[in-house]
């Protein structure tokens, strides 16, 4: 499957998405140059390729910025490099859920922590806040197969 | 890896069609809820979007795809046909795999899922067949042949008496029940030679001087002389198939070697 991956214009139409998104972020005080964009698209098939991970949408790069770019521990100074922190743990993540978090679903999780509990941490966000996540969602999935191993009680309940 | 596919031209035309062909089978399966998958599901989403593709005709890969599609819930179709055929017509030989297989299959056609998961085969397949499915048939194809094959074997096993073949498969094997046995070889070849020194296929036991009298025969036309008796038996049998006649000649083919390095005693077997 690989041998029939495209694989130009990749970074491109990520930089291109990102060119959108700084328009987007102007009022925030948020942009990225174009040479953050390309390190920012590159990034992004290295996390996918460190996670295993095939993608065939656009990338969640785009959805990131738009749920991170009102946050309060977000800074001009530290964009590019929370970005690319942000787009690998939810990489990384998207496998340790087990596939049971739509893209949105666990943007929103990572906003929501992010700018709570977390205070703007991102080891927090990933070391403590989603792994718990995933522990209890992988909990959740064990106790439902009927193994005895539970998840804590009343966690993600529907 | 990337978000958007290169503008279709030349020899990337193909392959940017299929990748979409692929993204739009991803995003089905997702629900359009995630636009990453991990390597090993999309792997398998391929596989499957390749094995329908292979099934169908059309001009474009989406006319192909659904034509496949068609196709396959054909074969599903005619498969359930098959499974409820071959478990009608059981042998009267108890074994074990072969009932449990035939459990398993009948799991299959509610867990198979050829829209997004055609080239599996999501069920236990343990009895043996005298002749094995080719190894390159996936998904429908690999469990309609299976059947197919099961239901020719079970026709040949169904033309003798029961205690006969209890006998013989108790001489072949003594925990015949129990163990991943075929049922329908040691029959066959023992009718086979029955069939071609004239002795009496429906009792399919092969004494001292039948014996004697097929290793006169490959002595001296060789053991390629085994496939000669498929037709006779065929005719005695009265099962008028091209497909058992095949079989039978190709089990005959296969023992050749046995038959030049071992002794008939362990081929062409005596039951008391």
């Amino acid at each position: 499957m690989e041998d029939m991956m495209p694989t130009e214009g990749l970074a491109a139409g990520t930089v291109r998405d990102l060119e959108l998104c700084n328009r987007a972020t102007a009022e925030y005080g948020l942009a990225l140059t174009n040479r953050q964009m390309l390190a920012l698209a590159e990034r992004r098939v290295q996390a996918l390729r460190d996670a295993d991970r095939v993608e065939f949408g656009e990338g969640v790069l785009k959805k990131l910025v738009f749920a991170f770019r009102d946050s309060p521990y977000l800074d001009q100074a530290h964009y590019e490099e929370t970005l690319t922190e942000l787009q690998d743990i939810f990489y990384f993540y998207k496998n340790e859920s087990g596939e049971r978090l739509s893209d949105d679903e666990l943007i929103a999780h990572m906003r929501g922590a992010y700018n709570g509990w977390c205070r703007g941490s991102l080891e927090a966000l990933a070391g403590t806040e989603l792994a718990l996540l995933c522990r209890r969602l992988r909990g959740w999935e064990a106790e439902e197969a009927g193994d005895g191993i539970g998840a804590e009680e009343g966690c993600y309940e529907e | 890896m990337r978000s958007e596919l290169v503008p279709e031209r030349g020899e990337n035309r193909d392959e940017g069609a299929l990748w979409r062909l692929l993204a739009r089978r991803v995003a089905l399966y997702t629900g359009g809820d995630s636009s990453s998958v991990p390597r090993a599901l999309a792997l398998e989403l391929f596989a499957s979007v390749r094995f329908t593709l292979e099934q169908g005709r059309g001009e474009s890969l989406e006319e192909r795809f659904a034509d496949g599609e068609a196709v396959i819930r054909d074969k599903l179709a005619r498969g359930k046909q098959l499974w409820k055929g071959t478990c009608g017509s059981l042998p009267q030989v108890e074994n074990l795999s072969l009932r449990d297989t035939l459990r398993s299959i009948g799991g299959f056609w509610g867990r198979y899922d050829y829209r997004f998961f055609a080239h599996q085969v999501p069920c236990d397949i343990d009895y043996q067949l005298g002749r094995p499915v080719p190894e390159d048939l996936q998904g429908i194809d690999y469990v309609n042949h299976y059947l197919e094959q099961l239901c020719m074997e079970n026709r040949i096993l169904n033309c003798f008496a029961p205690q006969y073949v209890r006998a013989l498969l108790g001489a072949y094997c003594r925990d015949y029940r129990g163990l991943l046995i075929n049922l329908c070889e040691s029959v066959a070849v023992n009718a086979l030679g029955l069939a071609l020194v004239g002795g009496d296929v429906a009792k399919l036991n092969v004494t001292d001087g039948e014996r004697a009298l097929l290793a006169e025969r490959f002595s001296r036309e060789g053991p390629a002389c085994l496939g000669a008796a498929a037709g006779r038996l065929c005719a005695l049998l009265g099962l008028d198939s091209s497909a058992v006649r095949t079989y039978l000649e190709a089990l005959a083919d296969d023992l050749s070697p046995r038959i030049r390095q071992t002794s008939l005693e362990e081929i062409f077997l005596t039951y008391l």
